[in-house]
């Protein structure tokens, strides 16, 4: 029984939440031969992964494998968790090695299981471990997070496994509705509009204009209240044409388009919550008016606002 | 042989040792049929197992195992689905002997493994039949997840079938394990008696719980006289019908108080008492603590909730 023991410089399953969230990111690169999940639970910030750079906005996961050492550039009120584990703990006979090479191997446990950490070792230019979420899934990583945080200092081992299967389990969803849309069949139509939300969203900005870095940096922590053109060319120093034109250059769309669909993201992820109100959202999210709001809704995903939330929460 | 799905496009000629049955009747015998996960989402009825005869009412969930057989006696309504697996779906290494010995060849993440099926393997004086008792809302998480493994199975619509419909079942032994746990730690209060043979009334009780029930009105209702109607009920049950109605009572209080948010108050006439003061200090007597502090400590889901 001395599978969990700590034997090495890191024990083979640990959360951290008390460190300051820059902090939190800095550890991880000097964590070796651990898979790394980050739960972005609120802010914003931009992070260096590789040769990429990724902005991300809450509720957000990140998935890193044992040699990734991702670098924080900037953040706005970031509060993150971190939770690293040894492989072997799913599964006594993974080894980094036999994760990224099972030809010739035909168990059904060793491969059924490693399915569920993809996400943290199989990266690709499409998806390089970031996974926007709703906030109903941010709640449940949290949920779970909490659990094995409260069962580490019990040593409840075989509980702490099976809360671990859980949170893989809920990530390899959300990782197959982003990434995996044309292997499932059965994807609604609705589900899909939804998720093209976030095109071109927290995706590379593959201009390294870092002008256009600070200004989505300023709209993914300000989007909630009104913004105008104006406002932003007078607190960046730009040109109201230069901007846009720069801006759509690096991002591959308008301001306005850029907000608009942050704003109508957000509203979607809210309405995945039965209990939430659809006339607060207006106000909530910067939109002039209800009729507005309707409107722009339907236009991007297809169904009025009470039909999302429905089809939701049947 | 065992009860398996076949690839057809994606592994083709691949055997997953896992078959969904769509209508459970408890018609199949047999030592074959292997482990055996049975929803039951409508009626009641009565089953006959080898450790007794025992009462049972949707929603709730059989885990059975191979060496167990059931007999449907009594019938109201009964609606049924299950999963028939083998072991090996959970783990590779797993056979029926091996997951009962602990074996000295297991990884340790093997024994770990192993623990899921415990709800299905072990039966003790608290967990005798492998009946899990659930509310409506774990019912329906159950049935969403029954689903989408079966379309897993039939639709087979990629590469990673097997692999994803092994991940929805495991999220379904995950939520039975939790109940598992809670049933095993509490009071007998949980586990319905076995009763000696199907008398009528039993059933009767479970379908109308909710209702004013009185001796009078019983022995009305069936035509009995009432000394031979209670007489025949305590040789049946060993329990006068009032103290098997109160207790019938009370365990589907716990379950709501378990599985839901709903408020004392509610929980207590939606299982037919009309006095919150005499449903508070029946609750305490069975269970030596009040329903709200029952809720605060197995409710599940107020941690998920705040």
């Amino acid at each position: 029984m001395n599978r969990f023991k700590v034997t090495q410089e890191y024990p083979d399953v640990q959360v951290i939440s008390q460190t300051g969230s820059s902090e939190i990111f800095s550890v991880i690169g000097r964590i070796n031969e651990r898979f790394k999940l980050v739960l972005v639970e609120d802010g914003t910030g931009v992070l260096n992964i590789g040769e990429c750079q990724e902005t991300f906005i809450a509720p957000a996961i990140f998935c890193f494998d044992e040699l990734e050492k991702p670098k924080l550039i900037r953040s706005i009120n970031l509060s993150v968790r971190l939770l690293y584990f040894h492989p072997r703990v799913i599964n006594s006979s993974y080894s980094f090695e036999l994760l990224r090479n099972i030809d010739g191997i035909t168990d059904f446990t060793i491969r059924s299981n490693r399915q569920l950490l993809r996400p943290f070792f199989d990266k690709s230019p499409e998806y390089i471990g970031l996974l926007n979420m709703n906030g109903v899934n941010g709640k449940s990583v949290a949920y779970l997070l909490n659990a094995i945080q409260g069962e580490i200092t019990n040593q409840n081992y075989t509980y702490i496994r099976t809360v671990l299967f859980e949170l893989l389990i809920l990530i390899q969803k959300i990782y197959y509705e982003y990434f995996g849309k044309e292997k499932i069949n059965q994807t609604s139509t609705m589900e899909q509009s939804a998720t093209n939300l976030f095109d071109g969203m927290g995706s590379q900005i593959h201009d390294s204009d870092d002008d256009i870095k600070e200004i989505i940096n300023y709209l993914n922590a300000n989007f909630r209240r009104k913004i105008t053109l104006d406002e932003l060319s007078k607190l960046f120093y730009l040109n109201r044409m230069t901007l846009n034109q720069r801006f759509a250059k690096a991002t591959g769309m308008s301001v306005k388009h850029y907000l608009t669909k942050l704003r109508i993201r957000t509203a979607s992820f809210l309405l995945q919550n039965p209990e939430f109100c659809i006339s607060d959202i207006p106000e909530h999210l910067g939109f002039y008016d209800s009729a507005h709001f309707y409107r722009i809704f339907r236009k991007y995903t297809g169904c009025s606002p009470s039909d999302y939330q429905r089809r939701y929460c049947v | 042989m065992y009860y398996k799905t076949v690839g057809r496009n994606f592994h083709p000629g691949f055997e997953l040792p896992i078959w969904y049955n769509p209508c459970e009747e408890f018609t199949f015998q047999g030592t074959d049929l292997g482990l055996r996960l049975i929803l039951i989402k409508e009626g009641a009825g009565i089953l006959n197992m080898e450790a007794g005869r025992v009462p049972v009412i949707a929603p709730c969930v059989l885990c059975l195992n191979e060496t167990e057989t059931v007999k449907l006696e009594q019938n109201q309504g009964l609606k049924a689905r299950a999963f028939y697996f083998h072991p090996s779906y959970i783990n590779s290494h797993f056979s029926f002997e091996n997951i009962r010995l602990d074996a000295n060849d297991f990884l340790e993440t093997d024994r770990q493994d192993a623990y899921w099926l415990r709800s299905f393997i072990l039966r003790d004086p608290k967990f005798p039949y492998g009946l899990l008792e659930i509310g409506h809302s774990v019912a329906e998480r159950i049935s969403k997840l029954f689903d989408k493994l079966n379309e897993q199975l039939e639709h087979q619509g990629d590469y990673y079938w097997p692999c994803r419909s092994r991940s929805f079942f495991l999220e379904i032994l995950f939520l039975l394990d939790r109940i598992y746990s809670v049933i095993i730690a509490d009071q007998n209060i949980n586990t319905p008696e076995a009763i000696k043979n199907p008398h009528p009334i039993v059933l009767y009780l479970y379908m109308n719980y909710k209702e004013d029930i009185t001796i009078a009105k019983l022995s009305k209702c069936f035509r009995i006289n009432r000394t031979t109607m209670s007489k025949s009920f305590k040789e049946a049950t060993s329990s006068s019908i009032i103290e098997y109605l109160i207790k019938l009572r009370i365990r589907l209080a716990c379950l709501l108080l378990r599985d839901t948010t709903i408020p004392v108050t509610e929980v207590a006439e939606r299982v037919g008492f009309n006095n919150l003061t005499h449903f508070g200090r029946t609750f305490s007597k069975y269970l030596g603590c009040s329903p709200s502090e029952y809720h605060r400590k197995y409710c599940w889901l107020l941690n998920k909730i705040s």
